[in-house]
């Protein structure tokens, strides 16, 4: 066990459909659009509601599980060359990020079978440029809906 | 404001739905696009043949 930070770890990709949300195949991986060289930070976070269940007959205030609920927000960078990132991620582009945090067995930290990754299904509802100054590096935001639960302990299957 | 998608293949025969804008990203990871049948034009009207028979104008 180590710490870690996500340079030289950290997989993402983008594939336009997966076999089963839990269980993508190595086949889906790798036909994925690799976003990882142009990703500058990626907020795929779950978040679970309570919901509050007080009564007269106590001063605490009790709560129930609730609903759930997940974000998709990431920060890619512009390229004049190859803007791959931007060019995938338009407004309404729907499909699957394939995110592994620790990275694959793979090439260059590519998930492989038997690999744990997270699968959030998005869609892109905006793609934002971030303003432009001075001596700065031009990037885009792009947000997701996310119209499914997301299998955050998938695994790569053959 | 609608957003025109087409569908794209690879060679494992996964079929998805993408933006259009999009399809030169896929491409690019060996997925084709789906020649979609609705809308190919319709075959084209037979040539009206003149008559072979009847009056002839001289």
């Amino acid at each position: 066990m180590s710490r870690l930070i996500p340079n030289e770890n950290t997989w993402v990709g983008f594939a336009p459909t997966v076999a089963a949300l839990d269980a993508p195949t190595a086949a889906n991986v790798a036909s994925t659009v690799n976003l990882t060289p142009f990703l500058i930070s990626l907020n795929a976070s779950a978040r679970g509601n309570t919901v509050p269940t007080p009564s007269f007959d106590s001063l605490f205030e009790t709560s129930i599980a609730g609903t759930n609920t997940a974000t998709f927000d990431a920060d890619f960078y512009r390229d004049d060359v190859n803007d791959l990132a931007w060019e995938t991620l338009p407004r309404a582009a729907e499909g699957y990020f394939i995110v592994s945090r620790f990275g694959g067995t793979g090439a260059n930290n590519t998930p492989a079978a038997g690999d744990e990754v997270e699968v959030w299904p998005v869609m892109v509802v905006s793609r934002t440029m971030a303003n432009m100054s001075n001596n700065t590096v031009m990037t885009f935001t792009v947000s997701c809906s996310v119209p499914q639960e997301p299998a955050e302990t998938a695994t790569i299957a053959a | 404001m609608s957003v025109e998608k087409v569908t794209i293949r690879n060679e494992n025969g996964d079929e998805a739905q993408v933006v259009a804008t999009t399809v030169k990203a896929w491409e690019a990871n060996g997925w084709t696009v789906v020649e979609d049948e609705s809308k190919r034009s319709a075959p084209a009207p037979q040539r009206q043949t003149r008559p072979t028979s009847g009056p002839v104008e001289e």
